[in-house]
C-alpha cells in the first residue's frame, strides 16, 4: 500500500514519525513528487536552514519494480545555494529500497532544539531513531562503515559527511551503490545542508521482508518491458557506447567540438584531454582490475557505472562521471586521471556536489589561490573542507562564495548554482536551458528528451529562430515528466531514436498503474510541475533577471570558434511563455 | 614528423595517439563521403549508422557529402554520444540548431570539390566505439604522427628512448615528401 511518512524533527519529546494516505499526491513520483509537496507546504521565504524548510524523498513512479533502469530517487527542499526550489536526483539503491518498503514520499519537516545528531531506521516494522553523536564530522565512508557494523550490509544508507554537517551550499546527500559504496549522489543545490540542518546524519533503509512492486496489469507490464529492455540493449548509446565508457565518453566530444571549459571557462579545448577521456579511462579501470561496466543499482541493464582501482589494484572511487572528471579536470586545468579520482573520492566522502566544486576550485585559481594545472594544490585544497577550516568552508559553499571570496569576475553560476561541463557559447540552445531553469544551472533540467515524438507544444522547427527558446521549453516540460517517472535520463536516446522503445516506456507506466496514460498527459504533467516550482521561485523573489547568463558569456569569445552567447534577453524571457 | 607502422604496436599507447589524432595520406580535395568510404574504405552502411557525430575542423558536420577535406584537415569520427549534447552534435540530428554556431557551412563547398585532388595528408580523429573498431585497421596500413606525440608513444613504450633511436620501427621522414608518395 503506498504511502507518505512524515517526520518531525522538532517534535516534542524527539523526533517523530507519522504515516499518511497519499491523498492528492496519489499516482506522483520523482520530480513531480518532490516539487508539487515543496511548493504546497513550504513557504518560499523561509530560511533554507531553518525549521520552516522540509526535505522531501521521493522514488521515481516505477521504482521500486521490475521495470529496467527505474531506480532513481528524487530529494526536493528550497534550496541554501539558489534560494529556489530544488530538486536532485540519483541511481543507487535508496530509491528501490524505500519504495519497496511502501514510501512513495518521506517528507523531513522541523529541526530539533538540541545539537544531537541522529540516524533514522526505516523498515518493514515502521520507523526508528538514534542519536548518533559518534558519527559526528565523519565522512560518509567511514560513517557507512560503521552503519554496516550495526546493521550489516543487507540495507542500504543516504548520508552526509562534513559538508552536510557544516551546512554548506555545494553539500550533497550521498546514496549506496549496490556494493554500499557512497558514491551515487544528490548533489546539487545544497540538499545535503538542508538534511544536516535537521540534525540527521543518515537514513538505514533496510528492505528485508519486502517484495518488488507488483504491478496492477502484469500481462500488460511484462510485454512491454521486453520490448523496452530489448530496445535499450538494442541501441548504440545505451547499448554499447555507455556501458563501455561511461559517461566520461563526452570528454573527446566536447573538446573536438570546442565547447569544452576550460581553466574556469577561458577556452573550449583542453590539451589535455586524452589522458582523461572515458576511452583511457576505461582502459585505466580494466588494466588494474576494476571494472569499466557496472550499474549503480540493481536491474539496470545499461550499466554506465564503472569501479576505479588505485596503481595498487585497490579501490579508489567509482568510475567519476564526465561532469566530475570536467570540473576537477579540464576546468581547473589538471590532466592526471588518478589525482581526478582522488578528488572524486573525496567530494563523495565529504559529501559535495562534484560539479560546485570542481568549478569552486576552478574559481579559486583563478583568484590566484593555486595556479591551473595544479592536481596536488587541489587535493589540498579540498582536504580544507573535510578540516572545517575558513578556507574549506569557502570551497565547499560553492563557486559563488568563492568567486566572492577571491574577487573574480568570471564565476560561471546561474542563481549561484555552478555551471556544467558545456560552453554556452559554443551550444547555446544549452545555455537557454541554463539561464531559464527553475533549478539553477543544470545539464540535466532540459534533456534530449523525445519532444519530437511527444509533439510537447506542437511540432518545433528548430531551424527557425525561434525554435531554440521552443526546444529549450519543450525539453524542460519532457524531462520534468521523465525525472517523475524514476527512469534514468540515459534511456533518452533510445526512446528518441526508436518508437517502439518510447511505446514500451509509456506502457510500462500504463500496466503498472492500469492506466492509459497519453503523449498529452505527459506534457500535462511536465508544465504542471514546472509552473509549481516557477511560481515558487517567484514568491521566493526571483525575477526575469535571474534568466540570465553570467554577463561574461556574452562579453568574452571562447576559443576555437571565438563565439559568444547571443541569444537575447527578450528571446530568453519566451522560454516559459506558454 | 616521424613514419611508424604498428604491427606490434600495445594497443594502450596508440589509444592515445588516436585520440590526438595522427596522419594519413590522402587526395585532396575531396568530399568528406568519399574521404570516409574510399580513402579510409569504411563502407556506407557502417558511415551511415555508426558514424553519426563527424567533426571536420572542429567544425560539427551534417551533410557528409557536401563537406570538403583539404589538405590538412582534421577529420574527426565518433558514434553517437549520450545526453543532450550528445543529441545536439550528432549529425543532421533534430536538435542540431542548437550548436548553428559551431557548425561546418557548405556555402563554398562544391567551388573547392571541383579543384583537382593532389596527395595531401589528413589527421584522422577517432573516438569510442569508432577507435574500437576502426583503430586496429588504421594502424595496419600506417600512419604518421606529430613529432611530439611520435616522442611521447616512444617514452611510453620503453624506459629507454633514447635506446630505439635506431630502431626501424621509428623512422623520421619529412612530412611533405611523406605527402607527395600518395595515398597508400
Amino acid at each position: 500500500m503506498d504511502k507518505i511518512l512524515r517526520i518531525d524533527m522538532g517534535a516534542d519529546g524527539g523526533p517523530r514519525a507519522t504515516v499518511e494516505e497519499m491523498g492528492e499526491f496519489a499516482g506522483l513520483g520523482g520530480r513531480a513528487m518532490t516539487s508539487l509537496i515543496v511548493a504546497k507546504e513550504v513557504d518560499p521565504a523561509c530560511h533554507p536552514l531553518g525549521a520552516g524548510n522540509k526535505l522531501v524523498f521521493a522514488p521515481g513512479m516505477l521504482t521500486g519494480s521490475a521495470a529496467s533502469t527505474s531506480g532513481r530517487i528524487s530529494v526536493g527542499c528550497k534550496s541554501p545555494l539558489t534560494g529556489g526550489i530544488k530538486e536532485s536526483n540519483a541511481g543507487g539503491q535508496a530509491g528501490q529500497a524505500l519504495a519497496r518498503l511502501g514510501y512513495r514520499a518521506v517528507i523531513v519537516e522541523g529541526k530539533p532544539a538540541g545539537d544531537d545528531l541522529w540516524t533514522i531506521l526505516v523498515n518493514k516494522d515502521g520507523v526508528s531513531f538514534k542519536v548518533a553523536n559518534d558519527l559526528r564530522m565523519k565522512g560518509t565512508y567511514d560513517t557507512v562503515e560503521k552503519l554496516k557494523g550495526e546493521h550489516g550490509d543487507k540495507v542500504t544508507f543516504m548520508v552526509i559527511g562534513q559538508a552536510g554537517e557544516m551546512m554548506l551550499g555545494g553539500a550533497s546527500i550521498q546514496a549506496c551503490d549496490r556494493e554500499l559504496h557512497p558514491t551515487r549522489a544528490m548533489g546539487r543545490g545544497g540538499v545535503g545542508a538542508v538534511m544536516g540542518s535537521k540534525k540527521i546524519k543518515a537514513f538505514i533503509l533496510d528492505e528485508t521482508g519486502t517484495k518488488t512492486r507488483q504491478p496492477a496489469d502484469e500481462a500488460r507490464f511484462k510485454a512491454a518491458a521486453t520490448t523496452f529492455n530489448e530496445g535499450l540493449r538494442r541501441h548504440g548509446v545505451s547499448g554499447q557506447g555507455l556501458p563501455s565508457f561511461g559517461t566520461n565518453v563526452l570528454t573527446n566530444i566536447l573538446n573536438e567540438a570546442g565547447a569544452y571549459p576550460t581553466n574556469n571557462f577561458q577556452g573550449g579545448r583542453f590539451e589535455g584531454h586524452e589522458k582523461i577521456s572515458g576511452e583511457t579511462q576505461a582502459a585505466v579501470m580494466t588494466e588494474r582490475g576494476g571494472q569499466a561496466t557496472h550499474a549503480c543499482h540493481r536491474g539496470c541493464i545499461i550499466q554506465c557505472s564503472g569501479i576505479y582501482n588505485d596503481a595498487t589494484g585497490k579501490y579508489l572511487s567509482k568510475q567519476a562521471e564526465y561532469e566530475t572528471v570536467w570540473s576537477h579536470g579540464g576546468n581547473c586545468g589538471i590532466s592526471d586521471l588518478d589525482i581526478i579520482q582522488e578528488l572524486d573520492r573525496m567530494d563523495d566522502d565529504f559529501g559535495l556536489d562534484t560539479i560546485e566544486t570542481g568549478v569552486a576550485i576552478g574559481v579559486a585559481m583563478e583568484g590566484g589561490l593555486l595556479p591551473f594545472g595544479d592536481g596536488e594544490g587541489a587535493i589540498k585544497v579540498l582536504a580544507e573542507v573535510g578540516k572545517g577550516s575558513p578556507l574549506g568552508r569557502i570551497i565547499g559553499s560553492g563557486a559563488g562564495i568563492t568567486g566572492k571570496a577571491f574577487g573574480v569576475e568570471r564565476v560561471p553560476v546561474v542563481k549561484n548554482q555552478a555551471l556544467p561541463a558545456y560552453d554556452p557559447r559554443a551550444v547555446q540552445g544549452m545555455g537557454v536551458t541554463y539561464a531559464t531553469t527553475p533549478m539553477g544551472a543544470d545539464h540535466t533540467a532540459g534533456y534530449a528528451v523525445a519532444t519530437n515524438i511527444l509533439k510537447v507544444g506542437g511540432f518545433v522547427d528548430p531551424l527557425l529562430p525561434a525554435g531554440q527558446m521552443e526546444l529549450s521549453r519543450n525539453l524542460q516540460i519532457a524531462t520534468a515528466a521523465i525525472d517523475s517517472t524514476g527512469m534514468c535520463l540515459f534511456i533518452a536516446f533510445p526512446i528518441l531514436d526508436q518508437p517502439d522503445t518510447f511505446d514500451a516506456l509509456v506502457e510500462l507506466i500504463n500496466g503498472f498503474f492500469d492506466i492509459n496514460l497519453t503523449a498529452a498527459d505527459v506534457t500535462a504533467l511536465g508544465k504542471r510541475v514546472l509552473e509549481a516550482e516557477r511560481e515558487f521561485n517567484a514568491r521566493a523573489g526571483f525575477t526575469a533577471a535571474d534568466d540570465r547568463l553570467p554577463e561574461f558569456f556574452e562579453k568574452e569569445p571562447v576559443a576555437p570558434h571565438n563565439v559568444t552567447f547571443t541569444v537575447t534577453h527578450e528571446e530568453l524571457d519566451k522560454v516559459f511563455a506558454w | 614528423m616521424a613514419h611508424y607502422s604498428a604491427a606490434d604496436a600495445p594497443w594502450r599507447e596508440l589509444n592515445d595517439a588516436l585520440q590526438q589524432g595522427v596522419w594519413l595520406r590522402a587526395l585532396t580535395p575531396t568530399s568528406l563521403l568519399t574521404f570516409l568510404t574510399e580513402q579510409l574504405d569504411l563502407g556506407w552502411e557502417y558511415v551511415r549508422d555508426r558514424v553519426e557525430t563527424v567533426f571536420l575542423d572542429g567544425m560539427v558536420v551534417d551533410d557528409l557529402e557536401h563537406s570538403v577535406v583539404r589538405d590538412g584537415s582534421t577529420v574527426t569520427l565518433s558514434a553517437a554520444m549520450p545526453g543532450l549534447v550528445g543529441a545536439t552534435l550528432r549529425r543532421d540530428g533534430f536538435y542540431k540548431a542548437m550548436r548553428a554556431e559551431i557548425s561546418w557551412s557548405t556555402t563554398h563547398a562544391d567551388e573547392e570539390r571541383a579543384a583537382a585532388p593532389a596527395p595531401g595528408l589528413v589527421r584522422v580523429k577517432l573516438f569510442n566505439l569508432i577507435l574500437k573498431e576502426v583503430g586496429p585497421r588504421l594502424l595496419a596500413r600506417g600512419v604518421f604522427l606529430d613529432h611530439a606525440a611520435a616522442l611521447d608513444l616512444v617514452g611510453r613504450m620503453t624506459d629507454d628512448p633514447a635506446a630505439h633511436a635506431d630502431d626501424d620501427r621509428f623512422v623520421v621522414v619529412d612530412a611533405h615528401d611523406a605527402a607527395r608518395e600518395g595515398p597508400r
